[in-house]
């Protein structure tokens, strides 16, 4: 019998691969703090309740580079930390980008989500 | 403060985070969370599941952004450069080759120690050093004019440090013997750990 992956585990493992390019994409409507981050992710649908939070992940863009960081004043509140991409982030998110419409066609192809038109 | 940030404090001080560090997260993480509650969004929706473990939540971001002490480097790794262990083991190697064959080469035309004593004795009636090559020992510095205890030290300190060396960069090669025990691995950060 073959072991399934739970659907939370799927969808967990799932994000897990590009949710950095999720966080790369809604920095380049902009630079964002944090929870600007996390509000941003949820207008467009994808919520991370159950999930993992973006802290470590936007710690290990900055780390690599991927994106710039300064401290600016927030609207009416405390001073905070925005991310926004640096031209490396960029070119990285460009990459994942291609790299997930390649996966995601063929995934959707071997699942038979998709249909081939032959022409006679 | 609030609990959550006091806990992630308190495991980043634990981690030896850098206060300043410690402090710029602590800051940012307590206003993201200030302002969900004012938004009637749940910690949750701020922390995901970290919001349930806050010391694994700390470590993972403390470690992601590599202030945890002893968190290698952009671009540095935590491993030893193997060609450094292959030449220390090739030398070691040389050397305890080196020391077998002086110690046969020494055994072979050793004299007893009997024979030098009596050669010291007779040396020391010269009136002038042998022409032969010889060492120089002892207090009372004589020349002995038979290299074979001298090569068969010189083979035997040579077998010994090479066996010696040997044993530490052979114990160095174990597969185990690179990896940090005892602390975060970060190499699967594309999420937290906790997730």
């Amino acid at each position: 019998m073959h072991h399934m992956v739970e659907n939370g585990g799927r969808r967990t493992q799932l994000l897990r691969g590009v949710l950095d390019l999720c966080l790369l994409t809604v920095m380049a409507d902009g630079p964002a703090y944090g929870y600007e981050m996390t509000k941003r992710l949820g207008a467009r649908g994808l919520s991370i309740v159950g999930e993992g939070s973006i802290y470590p992940l936007l710690g290990r863009l900055e780390r690599d580079g991927l994106v710039d960081t300064h401290r600016a004043a927030s609207n009416g509140g405390p001073p905070r930390k925005y991310y926004e991409l640096s031209s490396r982030g960029r070119k990285a998110l460009n990459q994942g980008v291609f790299e997930w419409e390649t996966t995601r066609d063929a995934v959707d192809a071997a699942l038979g989500l998709t249909t081939t038109e032959v022409t006679p | 403060m609030n609990a959550f940030v006091t806990a992630c404090r308190r495991e980043w001080r634990r981690l030896g985070v850098p206060e300043a560090v410690a402090n710029e997260m602590a800051s940012d993480l307590e206003a993201d969370l200030a302002e969900a509650e004012a938004d009637g969004a749940s910690p949750e929706e701020v922390l995901g599941n970290g919001y349930f473990d806050p010391e694994s939540f700390a470590a993972s971001w403390a470690t992601a952004r590599g202030v945890v002490e002893g968190t290698p480097r952009p671009g540095v790794t935590g491993r030893r450069r193997p060609w450094v262990q292959l030449t220390a083991t090739l030398v070691c190697a040389v050397a305890v080759l080196v020391g077998v064959v002086a110690l046969a080469a020494g055994g072979h035309s050793s004299v007893s120690v009997a024979g030098v004593a009596f050669r010291r004795s007779a040396i020391l009636r010269m009136p002038t050093a042998p022409a032969v090559p010889g060492v120089l020992v002892g207090p009372h510095q004589f020349f002995i004019s038979h290299q074979g205890p001298a090569v068969t030290l010189f083979g035997a300190v040579l077998f010994l440090v090479g066996i010696v060396g040997l044993g530490i960069t052979l114990w160095l090669w174990r597969p185990w013997s690179g990896r940090r025990r005892g602390s975060y691995s970060d190499h699967d950060i594309g999420m937290p750990s906790f997730l």
